[in-house]
């Protein structure tokens, strides 16, 4: 018995002993095999007396099932290992992301745009981009020989129609809608303008403040332009107005921005150092008479820029063309 | 308009001692943007910016006055020097009648004025002259024609010398021009003329000019000539533009021309040019001034008070400051208190006639950096229901297909008749623009589909899968503008594109929703599906035709949806949801295998399930061909639900659901 015993350690320690597959299926074949440890203790049984029998056989087959079960566990072990060893841990790999694409780059910045305005209490508004000619010349102060007007720059349709050429066509509609002050309109919509070029789109995106109420000055006009201009581009910027035209306001101006490539001191992105942002005024009375206010008791402030325009300023762009073609490459840059 | 002139030319006019860069700023911050200062031997060309309004800085002189008045304005010593068209010009004249007649159409050329000058020397005009036109990029020809382009830079007014003995007299007519006649101009250009376009005929028949462009050939000043005809007039802007776009032709004096020049300056610029004729080129004035002003402007007074300027600058300016500017200006100022009536100067008369237009001038050269900001404290309008959801929605709509994997595209809505016929899209349907600039971009988009398949194609060479999506306005015959939301893929897989639509639809609150087979103009037959909400048709979905797909060489299987938004946002409740106490006991929960005979739709059968008393809700699992799968919650609304009780449930459910639709129970 004691022999036993000790020959079943005596196994079970060259089993864990073994460092790999191969050597592991050595040891299982001397003794599990035909001619193996079990099998020559089992051909001993005859040599055991007839009471003894018995007993030895059930030895016998406690000290294989002990073994069998010690080789598989050193099994699973070796496995272990061994994919322990050819499996590091990298959590550099890509995982699988769940799926993800952009709004367009003009939407964003539309969506910013509106945000800056909105917590200034603009309420934004949508007025159709086909639109007529009252709208958007004649009812907004722009008289009908005016360049404007023009084959050249107005795409015109059937029926006397017009796309509009920019989001000032929504005023007189905005005043219908509204009536009478307080009104505070953001109107951000799609523009067309029969030009392509670097600069230009046939269609683009304009959006168009106007604050109509008593007593609105040049002062409020250039605190809500400044506020924008330091929320969109930042506090190192600095506004300033230039004395314009347009027909929609009296007095016009252009409103300038320091030059983001040179911050001011001139260069060749920009002239002396400031870069156009686009034009802003206090409206023209008779946009204001057209609506069925008065201006003599009513007065108002009024900006329009570009949407591209003020893109293209922040992100360097200099051919805003690619905009519209919508390739991928193009847009997931933005 | 960009117009270069040397400084040196402009002292002409204004005497002062500060350099050029702190002119240049503070004229900037009034009116003329002096966009670039360029140093060239002793002398700056200044590249100067000026608006459409303001024709009369065109000139030295406008220039030179700018100046003048930001120079005082900022304390600075300044003088103004040689306005000719305030002080006029004397010059000799001349009893003689001008031998000739002419007559004018006084639209086309509100004023028109001509003189004779005799026995005029053709020479090399002064070197100054010639000095400032190479400055101010003028071709130098001969002293006639210089002066002429030297008044039109130092005045702003242009003006043109024919050689008299090459015309013919006595009568010359300007009148607008008849089509099939034509021209042919200095440059030796032969310019077929359109209606309307404004000319000078004279007795022979010959056309000799074209107003306000370009001169005659036929006229032309050589070095043999002895008089000359000259002319200064004041021509119709609009027509001059018209003119100009359709020839395609742009003259330093029609770039004058198209913008609105004041008739009331033509008379004091002749006077002037005489005078220049008479110096440099030893003329003598051969007849009296001729002068065609047949609706002679009036010089508009306006009536402004301090408060009101105060009222929309937001600060007040005093009384003396307002009346310096404006007087430095050159208008005039006649006060009462805190009341003035100012007259604008002959060079501003078509661009003064309101209190606001005196505001302007006040405040821009008082200088915009002078008012101090106020922030808004005006009340708030109320917000607008029907916009606030619209923008909510969208927006709504644009965060969640781009978590979806889908990019949202804007592409241009103008189509090509191609785009349309391609989508078996009648034209005529569509509404057209008159003057389109290519024809890519004919008609106003009809639909999203046309720009969703050209994003497709543009990317199908770098990208296996490509999804997109559009929200914007597509516009019928009469104009109207719906708003619509295009969703497409490449990989053919028309579930995926339903699942998309199921689950915006939900996340929209949208309820009811429905899909019916619907043939449709675009679509594949066996996947063309109508998108509908209480009857009311709110889109389509389905694979695109190969034949289109064709056409828009496109290489793989488009599956899209468009759906009208302006519908869709009526249908979403906005109601906040009522909270409803969840059920306290634990549903029998039981997958059942359904066969559905070919007539029943999946729809019928789900909705003969869930108005079921007792079943919470069903799922569906799976299916295959007519085998469905669905997952059944049996609850009761007060207590735990018995397994007897849920099998009672399934045996009248299975009972119903063969009665009405021959829905079996698939046995395995």
């Amino acid at each position: 018995m004691i022999k036993l015993n000790q020959l079943l350690n005596s196994w079970q320690i060259k089993i864990n002993n073994t460092q790999n597959k191969k050597e592991l299926e050595k040891i299982r074949i001397e003794i599990l095999g035909r001619k193996g440890f079990i099998n020559q203790l089992l051909s001993k049984i005859t040599q055991q007396s007839p009471n003894k029998k018995r007993e030895f056989g059930q030895q016998v087959n406690k000290i294989k099932k002990e073994l069998f079960a010690a080789i598989k566990k050193q099994e699973s072990k070796l496995r272990q290992r061994a994919k322990n060893q050819s499996q590091k841990f990298d959590p550099t790999i890509p995982a699988k992301k769940p799926p993800l694409k952009k709004e367009h780059p003009i939407t964003r910045t539309i969506e910013e745009i509106a945000e800056i305005f909105e917590k200034i209490g603009f309420i934004r508004v949508r007025y159709p981009e086909i639109t007529t000619d009252w709208y958007c010349f004649g009812g907004v102060n722009v008289p009908s020989d005016h360049p404007s007007r023009d084959d050249q720059e107005t795409f015109f349709l059937e029926n006397k129609l017009v796309l509009s050429t920019h989001t000032t066509s929504g005023i007189l509609q905005e005043i219908e809608r509204v009536k009478k002050p307080p009104i505070r309109m953001l109107h951000i919509a799609k523009c067309y303008r029969r030009q392509i070029d670097v600069a230009h789109t046939p269609m683009f995106h304009q959006f168009e403040g106007w604050l109509i109420d008593k007593n609105v000055s040049v002062a409020h006009l250039k605190w809500t332009l400044d506020y924008f201009a330091r929320e969109f581009l930042g506090p190192k910027r600095v506004t300033r107005l230039r004395p314009h035209h347009f027909r929609y306001t009296e007095p016009s101006f252009e409103v300038d921005i320091t030059c983001g490539a040179c911050l001011g001191k001139g260069c060749r992105f920009c002239k002396e150092g400031w870069v156009e942002l686009g034009g802003s005024g206090m409206a023209h009375p008779n946009v204001l008479k057209n609506a069925g206010l008065d201006p003599k008791k009513y007065s108002a402030l009024a900006f329009g820029w570009g949407v591209e325009r003020i893109f293209a300023i922040r992100t360097g762009i200099a051919d805003i063309r690619p905009l519209f073609r919508n390739n991928l490459n193009f847009l997931s840059q933005f | 308009m960009n117009v270069i002139f040397p400084f040196s030319w402009i002292k002409e006019h204004l005497e002062t001692k500060i350099d050029i860069q702190t002119i240049a700023r503070l004229t900037t911050a009034i009116g003329p943007t002096i966009e670039e200062i360029k140093k060239e031997n002793n002398d700056y060309l200044l590249n100067i910016e000026v608006t459409i309004n303001r024709p009369d800085c065109l000139s030295i002189l406008g220039i030179a006055r700018e100046m003048y008045a930001a120079l005082k304005q900022n304390g600075y010593q300044a003088k103004l020097k040689n306005d000719y068209l305030t002080n006029w010009i004397k010059i000799p004249t001349s009893p003689k009648k001008i031998p000739l007649d002419f007559k004018i159409d006084s639209k086309l050329t509100p004023r028109f004025t001509a003189i004779l000058l005799k026995n005029v020397q053709v020479r090399p005009a002064p070197k100054i002259i010639q000095e400032r036109l190479a400055k101010s990029g003028v071709r130098t020809l001969n002293n006639i024609i210089d002066i002429t382009n030297y008044l039109m830079l130092e005045l702003g007014q242009p003006n043109h010398a024919f050689d008299f003995d090459k015309i013919t007299g006595p009568k010359f007519t300007v009148r607008p021009a008849k089509k099939g006649e034509e021209v042919i101009t200095l440059d030796q250009q032969t310019r077929p003329l359109g209606q309307g376009d404004n000319i000078i005929q004279d007795s022979s028949g010959q056309i000799i000019d074209l107003c306000g462009i370009m001169g005659g050939k036929l006229s032309e000043i050589d070095r043999d000539t002895k008089n000359v005809l000259w002319l200064v007039a004041n021509d119709y802007f609009a027509q001059v533009r018209k003119t100009c776009m359709r020839m395609g032709i742009q003259t330093e004096a029609s770039a004058r021309l198209t913008k609105e020049l004041n008739p009331e300056v033509t008379y004091p610029v002749l006077l002037r040019g005489v005078k220049l004729m008479i110096k440099h080129a030893g003329a003598q004035v051969g007849s009296e001034i001729v002068d065609l002003y047949p609706k002679k402007q009036k010089i508009p007074t306006v009536a402004v008070d301090d408060k009101f300027i105060a009222q929309k600058i937001g600060q007040s300016i005093s009384a003396q400051t307002v009346d310096e500017i404006l007087q430095n200006l050159g208008f005039k100022v006649e006060r009462k208190k805190e009341n003035i009536k100012v007259k604008p100067p002959i060079w501003r008369i078509n661009d003064i006639s309101l209190p606001e237009d005196i505001v302007e001038e006040v405040v821009r050269v008082n200088g915009y950096d002078k008012i101090i900001n106020q922030p808004l404290t005006f009340p708030l309008p109320p917000k607008p229901k029907q916009f606030v959801k619209s923008f909510k929605t969208e927006k709504k709509i644009r965060s969640l297909l781009t978590c979806w994997g889908f990019q949202e595209a804007i592409s241009y809505s103008m189509l090509s008749e191609a785009d349309l016929i391609n989508l078996n899209f009648d034209p005529k349907k569509a509404i057209k623009i008159s003057n389109p600039l290519t024809q890519e971009w004919v008609y106003v988009q009809p639909f999203l589909t046309a720009n969703l398949l050209k994003n497709i194609r543009e990317n199908q060479a770098r990208t296996t899968i490509v999804n997109f999506f559009e929200i914007g306005g597509v516009f019928d015959k009469k104009g109207n503008e719906t708003r619509k939301l295009i969703i497409g893929s490449n990989d053919n897989n028309w579930e995926k594109i339903k699942g998309v639509v199921e689950q915006l639809l939900i996340a929209l609150k949208v309820k009811g929703i429905a899909f019916a087979p619907q043939p449709h103009l675009v679509l594949e037959k066996n996947s063309a599906t109508e998108i509908l909400t209480a009857k009311e048709t709110l889109g389509y979905l389905g694979k695109v035709k190969t034949k289109i797909l064709d056409k828009f060489e496109l290489n793989s299987k488009v599956v899209l949806t468009e759906i009208n938004l302006d519908k869709l946002i009526k249908k979403i409740i906005e109601t906040p949801p009522r909270f409803k106490p969840l059920p306290k006991h634990t549903p029998i929960i039981e997958d059942l295998s359904l066969q559905i005979p070919s007539q029943v739709n999946y729809q019928q059968v789900y909705e003969l399930i869930s108005s079921f008393s007792n079943i919470e809700k069903i799922e569906f699992i799976d299916h295959y061909q007519n085998r469905f799968a669905f997952r059944v919650f049996y609850q009761l609304p007060n207590r735990q639900i018995s397994t007897t009780e849920a099998q009672k449930i399934r045996q009248s459910l299975l009972a119903k659901l063969d009665k009405k639709l021959g829905v079996k129970l698939q046995k395995n």
